[in-house]
């Protein structure tokens, strides 16, 4: 049994890096082409070589998505894409179209093509029809409870894999064209509106049958899985996927470390308790902008798992800054502000390294780089000096408690 | 080219007699236009004595608990001697390849075959035919029939589907505000944005939510320059009234290049309060917001 792949998503290669540097096996990042995020900055070919690189260095992979569902304008240039992907050592492509994977088995690349949850899979028998066709791995779709993945799994030819976390289509991914229609901004090809977050009145007729200070929401609350990761590796699911191509550097490193942390626990112990379980949910909501729930693991969603009211989460914690250096000596951190902080706020550490895992300090003397002293760091990007008790690393970051009573 | 009506239960089957080639219905693993198992018996029964081809209906989603039901209807079905089935799920490819029934089967996955290649890779699979998504631009569909000529199957009349999910968007949000609404085969809902004035027809039942569009696709002259290389032009009755999809079929029927721009108004005319529209025929989507689209949401 191999260990389960933790896969996680990056807009640019600035956040693949710090991805990997968090604990993520493998990451999936949109090429400047072919890509469902059409807004995330997106891979050149020379970031991509400079990521592979990286990423094989640190033993994670590579994957790109190229899973826009193809029209016949967009097969130009293809052929000669998919061929510098694979030269680059890109680890699979993830597809939807099936044409696609007919022309990258018929052109002999290395590559892995790992069919998109744009397909919606659900059931054994597609996955073993895929299987067929070449492919090599199946992104299952997230309308499925943890006992259908499990009996998909037993019957499945292919490797799965299994969205974990993040937001989630309220309809069948890639089955879905509101946003088409609203704002004639293709979903399936890079440009959805998010047209399901949006608010709507019921009519039965011409009678308003909704009440019209509480709409209704297709929305729904984002996939939070902590209490099935237990589950999902007894099963010998392939891989567990973040969503998030558009999220922050900061969300990336929370969210890929505490997976990470939460899988390396339940292979050490074979299991994971309560308690435990709920400290890792507890990290998670550090980085959480939008409530969260189970999704479909445990049934149909009900009520409770939509979003009508208000659509943003408690925040708990604000991303502030990053460290550059550290001083052992002066026991000064050289840090780039990236929010708002005061002199005595309590500062948190987030770093890839778990010995500092969530040390928090007071700030206390801080200074610009003429030595000025400041009692506010409000300019972003202004490099400045802080004194910190703890070994700081470059790349590590530090978040401003919000809520003191906060874990 | 035949052309193929989606058929509610309640639809006079005389009526239809002489204007469509065939109908489709649905039993298990249907999402709408559910016939029990002795209905469709008896249809077939009909159809073949009217000499009209009977067509499945299988829009559903499947889980891995319906496979062996899956098998099973789909045996029934062969033994049944359809014409042919409309499925949305690989699965039904899969078992139809067990049961050595492939050539029966037209794949629908709603959004997804757009351009000629993937149709391309579908029909060398053995399948009867292939229908092409809705959100194509004219001379992008016309390409498609042209590379794959008479396997395409194409919807040329009928509220579009939107959007599929396995949520029960009505049930909870209702049960959210504390309100009892008996939501079976209800027809008559529909929901509109709150800064929009579109109403979207809402459908609601085992299988979860669907959002059909405001507008009734409606293309007549486009059916009638690319019929030749149609393989099945669709029609679908849903939301529409009877005497619509009759006027409709009588429409498609006499269709030819001297009547089609009257038909047309004609057609307009009578059905004053339905809003017919080319959809994307000649107003492709783009993949980001640009000036001048209605997008204030972004």
């Amino acid at each position: 049994m191999n260990k389960i792949e933790l896969l996680a998503p990056a807009k640019d290669l600035f956040k693949a890096k710090i991805a990997i540097r968090y604990g993520a096996d493998a990451v999936y990042v949109g090429g400047k082409k072919y890509s469902l995020r059409y807004r995330a900055s997106n891979f050149s070919l020379d970031d991509l070589r400079e990521l592979v690189s990286f990423a094989h260095h640190h033993q994670s992979k590579v994957y790109v998505t190229v899973n826009i569902v193809f029209h016949d304008a967009d097969f130009l240039g293809l052929r000669e894409y998919l061929k510098e992907l694979d030269d680059l050592g890109v680890d699979a492509i993830i597809i939807e179209s099936l044409a696609v994977l007919a022309l990258v088995k018929k052109m002999g690349l290395k590559m892995e093509c790992h069919i998109s949850t744009q397909l919606s899979t659900l059931n054994s028998l597609a996955v073993n029809l895929l299987a067929d066709w070449g492919a090599d791995r199946v992104v299952l779709a997230r309308e499925l409870t943890i006992e259908e993945i499990e009996d998909i799994n037993r019957q499945a030819n292919l490797p799965l894999e299994v969205f974990i976390h993040g937001g989630m289509c309220s309809n069948y991914s890639g089955r879905c064209t509101l946003s088409n229609r609203m704002t004639r901004r293709d979903a399936n090809r890079g440009g959805c509106a998010q047209s399901c977050r949006w608010k709507y009145h019921i009519y039965e007729n011409d009678k308003l049958i909704s009440d019209e200070a509480c709409p209704l929401s297709l929305s729904s609350k984002d996939l939070r899985a902590t209490s099935y990761i237990a589950k999902l590796i007894k099963a010998d699911v392939a891989s567990l996927k973040i969503e998030g191509r558009m999220k922050s550097d900061y969300y990336i490193a929370q969210v890929v470390k505490t997976y990470r942390l939460l899988i390396d626990e339940i292979y050490a112990n074979g299991d994971i308790d309560a308690k435990r379980l709920a400290y890792y949910d507890q990290e998670l909501s550090k980085a959480e902008n939008r409530p969260s729930d189970d999704g479909f693991f445990g049934g149909n969603p009900d009520d409770s798992k939509h979003l009508y009211g208000i659509n943003g989460a408690g925040v708990t914690h604000d991303f502030v800054a990053y460290v550059l250096a550290y001083d052992q000596e002066h026991k000064s951190a050289k840090i780039e502000v990236r929010n708002k902080f005061n002199q005595g706020d309590i500062l948190e550490i987030l770093s890839p390294d778990k010995t500092k895992d969530n040390c928090r300090f007071k700030v206390m003397a801080m200074f610009n780089e003429e030595y000025d002293a400041l009692e506010t760091a409000n300019q972003p990007m202004q490099i400045i000096f802080l004194s910190c008790p703890y070994v700081l690393s470059e790349g590590d970051m530090l978040r401003k408690v919000r809520d003191l009573n906060a874990d | 080219m035949e052309i193929v009506c989606t058929l509610k239960p309640q639809t006079n089957l005389d009526k239809i007699i002489g204007l469509a080639d065939g109908i489709l219905c649905g039993s298990y693993f249907a999402d709408r236009h559910y016939y029990a198992l002795s209905k469709l018996k008896e249809i077939r029964k009909i159809s073949k004595e009217k000499g009209l081809k009977l067509y499945i209906l299988m829009d559903t989603m499947i889980k891995e608990e319906d496979i062996d039901l899956l098998y099973e209807y789909l045996e029934f079905l062969n033994n049944l001697r359809v014409d042919g089935i409309f499925f949305a799920d690989l699965a039904v490819l899969r078992a139809a390849e067990d049961l050595h029934m492939t050539n029966l089967l037209h794949y629908d996955p709603q959004t997804l075959i757009c351009n000629s290649l993937d149709a391309v890779f579908f029909l060398k699979n053995g399948l009867a035919g292939l229908v092409a998504a809705r959100e194509v631009t004219y001379q992008e569909l016309e390409k498609m029939l042209r590379f794959n000529p008479q396997k395409l199957d194409v919807y040329i009349f009928g509220h579009q589907k939107m959007a599929s999910s396995a949520r029960y968007f009505l049930r909870n949000y209702f049960k959210h505000i504390g309100k009892e609404i008996d939501l079976a085969d209800r027809e008559d809902l529909s929901i509109i944005e709150t800064t929009r004035q579109e109403a979207y027809p809402i459908l609601e039942n085992h299988y979860g939510s669907k959002i059909y569009t405001d507008y009734i696709f409606c293309m007549y002259e486009e059916f009638l320059k690319l019929r030749e290389n149609i393989n099945c032009a669709l029609v679908d009755d849903i939301f529409l009234p009877e005497s619509l999809l009759i006027h409709v079929l009588k429409d498609l029927r006499n269709l030819d290049n001297h009547n089609v721009q009257g038909l047309l108004n004609r057609l307009k005319a009578r059905y004053i309060k339905n809003h017919f529209s080319t959809a994307y025929l000649y107003a492709p989507t783009t993949m980001a917001k640009k000036e001048g689209l209605s997008d204030e949401q972004n």
